[in-house]
Parts: C-alpha cells; structure tokens; sequence
C-alpha cells in the first residue's frame, strides 16, 4: 500500500467520523442533565445573569476550569448575537470535532502497536528477541509507516463506533478527560519505541496531558499508572521525570482557579474527594451491583464484544497497556456503589485501539510463501481472502452490533425538548416559560432569551407571564394546559409546545 | 499544483494559523466572560403601547426591563425577577422575587422605554402571602435618569405589607430599589412592585 493510498483512506475515515458526530450532535439525543446543569448553567448564569444553581455548585464540588471555557465561547457569542440554541448547538459540535483527536490517537497508537507485532527473532549477543527489520514511524517517501495496517483499523473502529460518537458531543468532564488521556497514551505509545535519547518535548506533552486527565476527572486518576509503568518497563527514567515535573502545570493552574473561584486551593477537589470518597456520598444517588458494567457493556454489544475482546487479548503482547487500561478501569469504578454508564465509557476507546491493532494486523498480513519461496498457493490465496472477508465481516458487525443497541440509556432527553425550547426563543410574543421536567431540558442555554424559564406548577398556567409551556405530548401537564386555554404551536417527537391563546 | 495541493504542503502553517485565530477568539470570549457581572435581566417584548392616562409604568405587557442584582434559583424553587411585574393579585408563594441568599446588597431595576412622569411606587413584601417577618424594613427608592436629579425616598422602619412611597420625579426612564436584608444572610422577598405614573 502506497502512503498516499493509506492517507486517502484515513482520510475518509476521518471524514466519516466526522459526519457521523454531527449526526449524533444534530439528531442524537442529549445525554446525562450533568452535561448540561454542570458545564454549561453555570457559565451561562454569569454570562446572563438567568440560569439554575444545582447543589454542587452551591457547595463548591465542581472546578470552574471547564466551565470557564465554555463560558469564553458564550460571551463571545452573545457578543456577536447568537441565540443560546446556537452557542449550545456549536458547544456540542466542537466537542464532537475535538473528539476526532482520539480517531487520530487510535491511528497513531493501533499503528505504533502493530509495529510490536512484527515478526522478531532470538538475538544472541544480548540475550532477548529482537525485531526482524527496522519500522518507519512516519510516512518516508511513498512507504506509509510500518504498522499502518493496526492505525487505520483503529481509527476505523474509534471513528464509527456509534456509541463513542453519540457521547463525543456532550459536554460531560468524562469527555474531554477522555480526549487527553486517549491522545497521551498515544504518545507514550510512540514514546516506547525512540532511543531513549528522543522524545524530550514529547515526554512534556505527555506529562500535561495525563495531568489534565486526571485534573479534569479524579477518577481517572488510577489510570496514569500504567503509561508510568510503561515508561519504567522501557528503563526510561528521564521521560519519568519530566512527565511528573510537567504534571504540576495542569494541577498548579486548577489549585489557582479553585483559589480565585472558591477562595481555597485545591478547594473544589478537596470538596469532591470529601464528598465521594471519604464520605461516600455518591451512594445518595443510587447503588448498583458489581457487575453492572459487565452487563451493561455486554448489552450495549452482545455480539461485538467477542469480536473486539478476542483479537485484544490475541495481541497482549503489543496491546497489554490498553487490555490492563480498560480491565483495570472497569474493575475499579466496579467497586463503587454508584454507577453510570458514563464513567465507564473509557473503556471503549482501550478496548477499539487494541481490538483494531490485532485486526489490521490480521487482514492486511499477506499469505505466506510456499515452501522454497515460490508464489503461495491458490488455496492459501484463497484462504487469505476468506480470513480477509471474516474479519472486514466482523468489524462491520461492531458497528452494526454497536448502532442497533443505542438505547435504554441512563438519562436520555430527545432533542425536541431543545427544539422546543430554542422555538419559544425565537417566538416574539414569549413572555415566559413553563417547563414539564426542566432538568429534561437544554437547561437555560437552549431558551437563550432573557426571559422566565421555570419548573412546572399548575397554579403557574393562570400566570399570564407565560405564554408558553413545554411538555410530554399527551401528558398530564399537556391536557392541563389545554385545558387553561393553551394550543400546540409546536409538535416533534412526542414533544409538544403549548401557547395561551386568551 | 493544484489548491489542496498548495494547502496539503503547507498544513503545518495552516494548522498553526487556525490554532492561532482560535486562541485568539477564545481569549475574547475568556475576557469578555471574566468581565461579566452577574446581573440578572428580564426583558419582556412589548405587547401592548403605554396608556395615555395614569397607569402601571412597570406591567410586563408594556416591555418592561426588570434587571436584579442577584435572585434565588434554586432548582426547585425559582424566584424568577420576572414575577416583579406580573401583576398578579393572589400570587403562590413561588411567585415572588427573592434574592440571593450571598447577595449583601440585593437591588431591583424597572426599565421602561421612553420618558415617563413617576407619582407612585407601590411595594407588595412577603407580608402580603407568608410571615410579616419577612416584609422588608429598610430600603431606598431612586428615579433613574430623571431631570432634574429628585432626593431619593429612603424607607428605614417598613412594617405595610403593601407599601404605597410617593416618589415624584418627571423624564425617568426607571426606578431603582435597594434593600438592606432584615438580618445578615436573610433573603429579600418581594411579590410585586407597581410604578404609577404617565
């Protein structure tokens, strides 16, 4: 394969993933309120002034640096008067943009892992298996880099696999912990295989990146150990020690945010470890088995999984960090009495980047020559292209497996409810807005418009400051309203906008 | 060589500049974000023309601006500043402003388009729908903008539930209201606010 053929190709599957986060942005659902009620509302609060305040941020649970950002995308959108549906709509999509990173991760990593899978042979001066020949980790002239095959599976299975893309576009801190933490175990990957000499600069990404991980998600914590590891089996002390140097950045820079936000260092991380941890608190907001993962990754799978889980472990050789990353973090957050489907969710991108390592390296492997090194055989030919066919099949079978399974979520609201929302901004006589189910909603930044958005009371419909409510079609919040003089103006997907006609 | 071409050889460059024009924007968006206030606005349309004749200034239906310095938003029980202005004459509880329970200083804005002649404020405290404890004592009414500059009406000892203040002022644009919370901590409620003029 030339490297311009394998460009064309990872191109299209760039593009692919890609088109495929704008659907889910577009016509996904949206998933988790968090997302929401946790990085979006309070950025909007104090852009505008209107929003809610949920608990955590009354009690100082949450830093300020995700918000932060996106508040920086909202007030320069205010400024250039965009509609909060808008902003809210661009916010998703940039996520699901910055989530192609870790499609360009799983090439990078699938590629750098493959190479380990080359053949090797006994070197007897220094006493262990060497390989046979030396890998390009580039493109060098019209050769793509060694291993190619294992990237652009990765980044194949990272790109379409429809759970991934459902989720890449919500602005949970799961996400962009996710991003970073895919991207430097990418690197470390690549990492492995320089001189020890090389890699200074790289070593100083790694280190930021694995500490705005964990920054950004505590309990990803546990998961840097294993880059670390890694580094040590390789007997690269340096890059051991930049990589802890580097890591005071992100931790300094969220200290000081916490300091200026909340008037303590480390103030929100202390708040949440208190909380979750030493309290153990979380359990407040339910309690789930030891297997609930295991049964909810198998659900959300049930035939894909031995499709990704066999060749992973075929290839432990060359995928041991990503098979122990996943195993690992599914047996952790195991251990914690409450459970969403959303902590668990970065063991997909392990599990694909080892799963697609092991099937590039299988498809594209060429049947062997005959003995004598003649031409192979019609009938290895032919058993090749049958193995090739198989597993093309079962990637195939991942995707489809993984798209007819996309349901039965932990909290789900259908993106009409945001619809709906943004409809009532944009009508010009609203005056107010009453909401069946508001944390079911875009929360404030979906109605955008410096107006009453508040939770639904019956006594509230005689309130002629609102004009309009949004509920379930055919709910009892839905009859009620018709019943005060309310008619639907607007009707999607079992959602249904109501307003006061007298 | 063709544009993509041209641009393929130079994506080092082109990256750099996108990164750069997104840094930049954000950095607006950052400044702009860290500059804001948090005050809070409702601004309704205007669905109906002024009266000729003395009436509410302030009735939602006239596209009355309602800015806060803070209210209670608690997700369950939301004091929205828009309930200022409703008009409504047997409110529930939840149909009141209140203010921040951090919010020191709470203050209420009402804005209104174009010149007006104030006479009147009318105040509907807590006293009104729950405990006269919560009616407000202490606070101060001000014309905004209006010529010439009237003395503000500075209210030190309020036990009406239903205040009526005279407040005279010609060419205003809005009055404003200070509070001075009961007690430390304690939140101001207030159920409706009338400005009676022409």
């Amino acid at each position: 394969m030339t490297a311009r053929r394998v460009r064309f190709i990872l191109g299209i599957v760039l593009a692919v993933g890609f088109v495929g986060r704008i659907v889910a942005a577009r016509l996904g659902p949206v998933l988790y309120p968090d997302a929401y009620f946790q990085s979006l509302e309070p950025a909007w609060t104090r852009v505008t002034g209107e929003g809610m305040k949920t608990w955590e941020w009354t009690d100082g649970l949450r830093s300020w640096v995700l918000p932060g950002y996106h508040g920086a995308w909202m007030a320069l959108g205010r400024s250039l008067g965009l509609r909060g549906s808008t902003i809210g709509e661009m916010i998703r999509l940039s996520w699901g943009l910055l989530s192609m990173f870790m499609v360009w991760a799983a090439w990078r990593a699938g590629a750098s892992c493959a190479r380990q899978l080359r053949p090797r042979h006994p070197c007897c001066a220094c006493g262990h298996l060497v390989f046979d020949q030396p890998a390009p980790m580039g493109f060098v002239g019209d050769a793509p880099p060694a291993g190619w095959q294992g990237g652009l599976v990765a980044a194949f299975l990272m790109a379409t696999f429809p759970l991934l893309a459902l989720y890449s576009v919500e602005p949970l801190t799961e996400l962009p912990s996710m991003i970073v933490l895919i991207v430097a175990f990418a690197l470390v990957a690549e990492q492995t295989e320089l001189d020890p000499r090389e890699g200074k600069g790289r070593a100083v990404i790694i280190g930021t990146l694995l500490s705005l991980a964990v920054c950004l998600r505590i309990v990803n914590g546990a998961l840097v150990l294993l880059p670390a590891i890694w580094l040590a089996a390789r007997h690269r002390w340096r890059d051991l020690a930049i990589l802890a140097g580097t890591a005071l950045v992100p931790v300094a820079l969220f200290g000081i945010v916490d300091r200026l936000t909340w008037g303590h260092f480390f103030g929100s991380f202390l708040a949440f470890i208190k909380f979750n941890i030493i309290q153990g608190r979380a359990a407040e907001f339910g309690t789930e088995p030891a297997t609930w993962y295991l049964a909810g990754i198998w659900a959300r799978l049930p035939i894909g999984l031995a499709i990704l889980v066999l060749p992973a472990i075929c290839g432990l050789r060359a995928t041991w960090p990503f098979v122990l990353s996943a195993a690992g973090l599914l047996g952790y957050i195991s251990t914690q009495a409450h459970k969403e489907e959303r902590f668990a969710l970065l063991f997909w991108p392990f599990l694909l980047i080892a799963a697609g390592t092991v099937l590039g390296h299988w498809l594209f492997s060429r049947a062997p020559p005959s003995n004598g090194g003649a031409a192979p055989s019609r009938l290895r030919r032919w058993l090749t292209r049958a193995k090739q066919l198989v597993i093309v099949a079962g990637m195939l079978a991942v995707v489809v497996d993984g798209a007819r399974h996309l349901r039965q979520f932990d909290f789900d609201i259908s993106h009409a409810r945001l619809d709906g929302q943004a409809w009532v901004a944009r009508q010009k006589n609203a005056t107010g807005l009453l909401l069946d189910w508001h944390f079911y909603t875009g929360a404030t930044v979906w109605f955008g418009r410096d107006l009453p958005q508040v939770k639904y009371e019956p006594e509230l419909l005689s309130n002629r400051l609102f004009s309009h409510v949004l509920a379930g079609k055919g709910s009892s919040v839905d009859s009620q309203a018709r019943r005060a003089g309310f008619v639907p103006k607007f009707d999607r997907h079992a959602i249904v906008v109501l307003e006061r006609s007298r | 060589m063709s544009v993509v071409g041209r641009v393929w050889a130079r994506r080092r460059t082109v990256a750099f500049a996108l990164a750069g024009v997104l840094v930049i924007a954000w950095s607006t968006g950052f400044f702009l974000f860290v500059r804001r206030q948090a005050v809070a606005v409702v601004a309704f349309p205007t669905l109906e023309a002024h009266p000729a004749g003395e009436h509410n200034l302030v009735a939602y239906r006239l596209g009355t601006t309602v800015r806060v310095s803070s209210f209670f938003r608690d997700p369950f029980s939301q004091h929205n500043p828009g309930y200022l202005v409703d008009g409504r004459t047997n409110p529930t509880l939840v149909e009141k402003w209140a203010s921040d329970p951090g919010d020191r200083h709470p203050w209420v804005e009402l804005l209104w388009s174009g010149k007006r002649q104030v006479r009147s404020v009318v105040i509907r405290h807590a006293g009104t729908v729950e405990s006269a404890d919560f009616t407000s004592q202490e606070y101060s009414l001000w014309c905004l903008q209006a010529r010439p500059v009237p003395p503000p009406v500075v209210v030190t000892d309020n036990h009406a539930p239903v205040a009526v203040h005279a407040l005279a002022c010609s060419g205003a644009r809005g009055v404003r209201v200070r509070f001075v919370p009961n007690r430390p901590g304690q939140i101001v409620r207030i159920f409706e606010i009338e400005v009676w003029g022409r």
